[in-house]
């Protein structure tokens, strides 16, 4: 299917939370999936599975606290992050990858002019100099739709409202033209009729610069608009990986099928939450030696309770199941994709 | 734009206030034109309240109107009377005293220090506004001639002649006075030695040398400069960082940092003002004379004085200390504890407390807690009650609200004075006004003494023996040591048993 | 805007002059001890002291004695000393003045090295600048100002003879005299500010650093001292900036020890004087110029803080 350039590689992803004197907890799990040049993918699953985690981890913004496992791997053009020096993994911050938060309210600094704010990334990647910088920001946020820039850009964030400020939150993570967006649930915050406006923006942009985009949600309204391809999280795990269309055609996780089945329409702007199957997560301390979908699972054997499935290709999509949605499927046609 | 004004409104009123503290007197500088080994700078523990001799109460105001007034009579170190102002003085019979004066003497503003003027001033010293009253005695003034002048005594008095080396005594310029009376307050002129630079209140005070002063060749310095330290730490400190040249009043167990010889010379003396405790004899218990007695032979003195004035100083029991002239060799020892739990058994008044207000200072405490020890041996229970020194001054002078009060008698140039206010029924400090008609008789007696110091000197002795064996009227109890301190090059400091140093005397040796 | 903002300010400030004058005075007059009877000590005849009681009119009522020294007061008169003459508020003035620079001083100490220290520890963590922090903040509050005080003095005058022991120079008349007299009191006084100042800027960058928009300011590339400097010490500063308003009113109510330990002739001392010896013609326009002091430190406080934080407009 894609036979795209892959910009980003996840292998084996296992981190751990280190604090001292606490047992250490394991905040994700074999997290493998690959971003490709100019794609959209969607990171989904329900909250505290780890999808922030995984986010964090590919510009290193929660290093001071975590700890990988040594096979894991970030990859991004030939060279694993997690390995990185600081040094060079700030001069990749902010331009080859840039990232958007959650929360537009807290992302921007209270004091800062707007201005200020957006041009640092430019100044300090790019030779240019403050003149040059306020007029590419000015540009890139009249691009999000911002009228008026050269004012707007002397206002402080609390004269803006949440959605003009996830405007200039996007404007600022793309005004290096980076290689890699990631927007951790960037519209969360905002209402209903402002949340498609900044899609509408992300998207576009996303075409005219060619960027990929790591779009983490819990909204399978979104994923659907929006994504090429779409990861499933579940407790720390890849447990789905698929194209969009094949996903929601045919989802093949039970859970990714709970999931669906919980959201009425593809193109509706549903507000559903993923928590609309039954039963709760295992806690990251006390892990299940099988499947961690155990408990909640509909189609569950003793197998699914003593062997944890891993992520198998199955039929050219990804997928962590003893027993797939789709039957007729043999368990002996599968292959292990680990590595 | 905004902010620009409330910045500048912040700073007009803050750099306002940071302003107003510059040095306010111009004349100030002049005198850091002087060269080093002509300034004398004195540590004082004090600053006092005017200038104005006549207004004022503070025993310590005067060895900072010394350098500005001389006194009609001087007195030397031993506290017998010099001449003055006056060359010489004669009783021209008991109730007639007759001044000569030093010819050629001026005031700072350039009038003549003559009969005219004494009158004016020892008149100006017995009008109804005048705080002093030393010279009660004084009817009337008689300027015979310019350079003689008459008082005219209402009975005799002994303790006329040293009171007028005392604040009766310091001449004020007539001129200024009449000038402008307030001003003497701030600024006095006299005809002493140092004239009034600056007055930087709570400070320092700078005197600059009088060059017309009759005594040619004095003063030595240009300049004398005291400055106010409240704190005896800090005046040694002071003293030893060369910020000061001489230091008034140190502590007796601290003295050591300043032993190296080379660079400090320390002088310790012995004074007049006396420890002592205050009894309100009026007011119970101290109304019982055996409580009273019990506590003038309960107390050891030698050991109170060892203990805190590390040997220093001296034990009291007489209102006089050993080196004066009318110290009472009997009276060295009335420590008899036996004989004190004896009287209280007696009068069946074992386990009395005795309530005594004191300052709440270190020393004070300190005193308060020997005396707690060795009355409990007796069977005196003491009460220290702890007060701020106006509250203390009021509580038992005023309010008579404390039975006894725990302070200092600061002395007086004749023993007369010291005499007749703590024994006289009718004294400030004689808060019961209770006396005998034995001692007031004496009192009276030695008042009438006026040419015969060794009939006076034994008058004194029988008062202190009724008065403090017997009657046990107040209970002295130590000998503060005067310890002074200055650096190697300062000249010219003598002790005085008054307790008031001279400061003009100082100087350096270039 | 400013203008209105002031004049709402000021019609607080009238009755809370009023108030706090009219309740210290009536203190005053309650302090035991009669100001007639220590200036006339022994002299005290009852016709004395009640002639220097209508002199100085203390045979009045509480209330028109308020009343005469008000509506002096009110034409800038604050009267003169019961004891020595002077005019109230030159001494006043003159005194402040010099205690004023000396707690300026202190705070401008207090918080260059508070903050510096509190910014430095939290660059490096665990390094032995963070630990001598840590050491500051806890002994400046744990050792009392006098003590510092002597130790300071024993050190840097006694011994090493590089400070003066006693006396204050004005900033304006001599500036080199100015900081050698002032260094020393003026450390043993900010000591505790200092501790305070690390402290709460050291938890306030914490706090900061836990925001999302630190977060941001990483994602875009900036490295630990560039988000410290352009993100950090404004944010955290502000509410040390509260924290310097009210050290400023503490220290000018703690100077006393400090100025008798150094003999400087400040308005502690005068304050305490004048308790001494119930000058309440002096103690009353001392308090009166402190509160006038606070208020106005109070007010720069919140322009310092307007300043600071754009979000915060006068009202
Ligand atoms: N630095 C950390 N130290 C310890 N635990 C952490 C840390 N970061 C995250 N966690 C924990 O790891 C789990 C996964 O968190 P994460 O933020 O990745 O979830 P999420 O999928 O992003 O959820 P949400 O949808 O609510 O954002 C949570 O239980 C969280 O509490
Ligand atoms: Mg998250």
């Amino acid at each position: 299917m894609s036979k795209r350039e892959t910009l980003l590689e996840i292998n084996n992803l296992r981190a751990f939370a280190e604090k001292t004197g606490e047992p250490r907890s394991q905040l994700v799990n074999s997290v493998n999936f690959r971003i490709d040049k100019g794609e959209i993918v969607a990171l989904v699953g329900e909250s505290g599975c780890g999808k922030s985690v995984t986010a964090l981890s590919i510009l290193g913004l929660n290093a001071a606290s975590i700890e990988y496992e040594s096979e894991s791997e970030i990859r991004f053009h030939d060279e694993n992050l997690l390995q990185l020096s600081d040094r060079k993994l700030r001069k990749l911050r902010g331009n080859d990858i840039s990232m958007i938060f959650q929360d537009p309210m807290f992302s921007l600094n209270p004091l800062k002019k707007i201005g200020k704010q957006m041009t640092e990334a430019l100044l300090q990647h790019k030779a240019a100099d403050v003149r040059t910088a306020r007029q590419d920001a000015e540009k890139m946020i009249e691009r999000v739709g911002i009228t008026d820039p050269k004012r707007q850009l002397d206002n402080y964030p609390y004269q803006l409202s949440g959605g003009m400020r996830q405007r200039v939150m996007i404007a600022m993570a793309l005004l290096c033209k980076p290689e890699l967006l990631i927007a951790d649930e960037p519209t969360t915050a905002l209402d209903v009729t402002i949340q498609a406006q900044i899609l509408e923006i992300m998207k576009d942009l996303q075409q005219e610069l060619d960027v990929s985009i790591l779009l983490i949600t819990h909204d399978l309204g979104v994923v659907a608009e929006m994504a090429d391809r779409v990861v499933v999280m579940y407790s720390g795990q890849v447990v789905e990986e698929a194209d969009v269309y094949a996903l929601f055609e045919q989802p093949l996780h039970p859970y990714t099928n709970g999931l669906l089945t919980s959201v009425p329409t593809l193109e509706g702007e549903s507000d559903e939450r993923i928590s609309a199957i039954r039963g709760t997560v295992p806690s990251p301390q006390e892990l299940p030696k099988g499947c961690n979908f155990y408990d909640r699972c509909t189609r569950r054997t003793d197998r699914c309770k003593k062997e944890e499935p891993l992520l198998t290709n199955h039929g050219g999509r990804n997928v962590a199941c003893w027993h797939p949605v789709v039957e007729g499927v043999k368990d002996d046609e599968r292959t292990a994709i680990r590595n | 734009m905004r902010a620009a004004h409330q910045m500048l409104f912040g700073t007009v009123i803050l750099s306002a206030l940071s302003l107003a503290g510059c040095s306010n007197d111009e004349r100030v500088g002049a005198t850091s034109e002087v060269k080093e080994h002509e300034k004398v700078i004195v540590a004082y523990s004090t600053d006092l309240n005017t200038f104005d001799p006549v207004f004022g109460s503070a025993g310590s105001d005067h060895s900072l109107l010394y350098p500005l007034y001389d006194t009609l009579v001087s007195f030397d170190e031993d506290l017998l009377p010099q001449p003055g102002l006056a060359e010489e003085w004669e009783y021209l019979n008991d109730t007639t005293l007759e001044l000569r004066l030093r010819d050629g003497v001026t005031f700072h503003d350039g009038s003549v220090m003559d009969g005219e003027a004494v009158a004016f001033n020892l008149e100006r010293a017995t009008s109804e506004e005048s705080y002093i009253s030393d010279l009660n005695a004084v009817e009337s003034v008689e300027v015979v001639n310019d350079l003689t002048v008459r008082l005219h005594l209402q009975y005799p008095d002994s303790s006329i002649v040293l009171a007028l080396a005392d604040r009766a005594g310091m001449m004020v310029s007539q001129e200024a006075i009449e000038q402008n009376p307030d001003q003497i307050q701030r600024a006095g002129v006299g005809a002493g030695p140092y004239e009034l630079v600056a007055w930087e209140t709570g400070e320092k005070l700078t005197y600059r040398k009088f060059d017309d002063y009759w005594n040619e060749g004095e003063p030595k310095a240009e300049i004398l400069e005291i400055q106010v330290m409240p704190n005896q730490m800090t005046r040694m400190n002071a003293l030893q960082t060369g910020e000061i040249d001489f230091a008034t009043s140190l502590p007796a167990g601290e003295i050591t940092s300043l032993s190296d010889e080379e660079k400090f010379t320390i002088v310790e003396g012995s004074a007049v003002p006396v420890n002592m405790l205050y009894l309100n004899i009026a007011s119970a218990p101290l109304d019982q004379k055996a409580v009273r007695l019990a506590l003038q032979h309960g107390i050891d003195r030698a050991a109170l004085n060892e203990a805190i004035h590390y040997g220093q100083g001296e034990g009291a029991y007489q209102p006089f200390p050993s080196s004066y002239w009318v110290y009472n060799d009997e009276l060295n020892n009335l420590y008899d504890p036996d004989y004190a739990r004896a009287v209280l058994e007696e009068a069946d008044l074992v386990g009395t407390v005795v309530t005594i207000a004191h300052y709440p200072e270190a020393y004070d405490e300190r005193v308060i807690d020997i005396l707690r020890h060795q009355l409990a041996e007796i069977g005196i229970v003491v009460n220290g009650q702890a007060m701020e020194i106006q509250a203390g001054i009021s509580a038992y002078f005023d309010e008579k609200s404390v039975p006894s009060f725990m302070s200092r008698w600061t002395g007086r140039p004749d023993p007369q004075m010291t005499m007749t206010m703590l024994y006289h029924s009718t004294s400030y400090y004689n808060t019961g006004s209770y006396s005998t008609e034995e001692i007031e008789s004496l009192l009276a007696e030695a008042a009438g003494t006026i040419d015969n110091p060794e009939r006076r000197a034994e008058i004194y002795d029988e008062i202190n023996r009724i008065g403090l064996t017997e009657e046990a009227i107040f209970i002295p109890l130590t000998f503060q040591p005067d310890i002074v301190a200055m650096s190697t090059d300062v000249k010219g400091y003598e002790p005085n048993m008054l307790g008031k140093p001279k400061f003009q005397m100082l100087y350096k040796e270039p | 805007m400013f203008l209105r903002f002031l004049t709402k300010r000021l019609l607080y400030v009238i009755p809370m002059l009023f108030i706090t004058t009219f309740i210290v005075f009536s203190f005053i007059l309650l302090i035991p001890g009669d100001p007639a009877l220590a200036i006339l000590g022994e002299n005290a005849s009852d016709e004395n002291l009640a002639q220097l009681r209508a002199q100085l009119g203390l045979d009045q009522s509480l209330l028109v004695q308020y009343w005469n020294w008000l509506t002096s007061a009110l034409v800038g008169d604050l009267g003169e000393s019961f004891f020595t003459g002077e005019s109230v508020q030159e001494a006043v003035f003159s005194r402040m003045g010099i205690t004023f620079q000396l707690v300026t001083t202190a705070i401008v100490i207090a918080f260059v090295f508070g903050t510096t220290l509190a910014i430095v520890s939290m660059m490096k963590p665990g390094s032995w600048i963070d630990e001598f922090a840590r050491l500051v903040s806890t002994m400046g509050t744990a050792i009392p100002n006098f003590l510092l005080a002597m130790l300071l003095l024993a050190v840097f005058s006694l011994s090493l003879g590089w400070l003066p022991a006693t006396g204050f120079i004005s900033l304006f008349d001599d500036p080199i005299g100015f900081v050698r007299s002032v260094l020393l009191p003026s450390i043993a006084l900010g000591a505790v500010g200092m501790a305070q100042i690390t402290r709460h800027m050291r938890s306030a960058l914490i706090e900061v650093f836990e925001t999302d928009y630190i977060r941001t300011a990483f994602s875009k590339g900036l490295s630990v001292r560039q988000t410290i400097f352009h993100h950090g010490i404004r944010n955290a500063i502000l509410p040390v900036v509260t924290t310097v308003g009210i050290l400023y009113g503490n220290l000018m109510g703690a100077t006393v020890v400090v100025e008798t330990i150094f003999s400087i002739p400040g308005i502690g001392q005068l304050a305490v004087d004048s308790i001494m010896q119930r000058d309440f013609a002096m103690l009353q326009g001392v308090v009166l110029v402190m509160v006038v002091i606070i208020i106005v430190i109070n007010f720069a406080t919140d322009i310092i803080y307007s300043l600071l934080d754009p979000r915060i407009k006068y009202e």
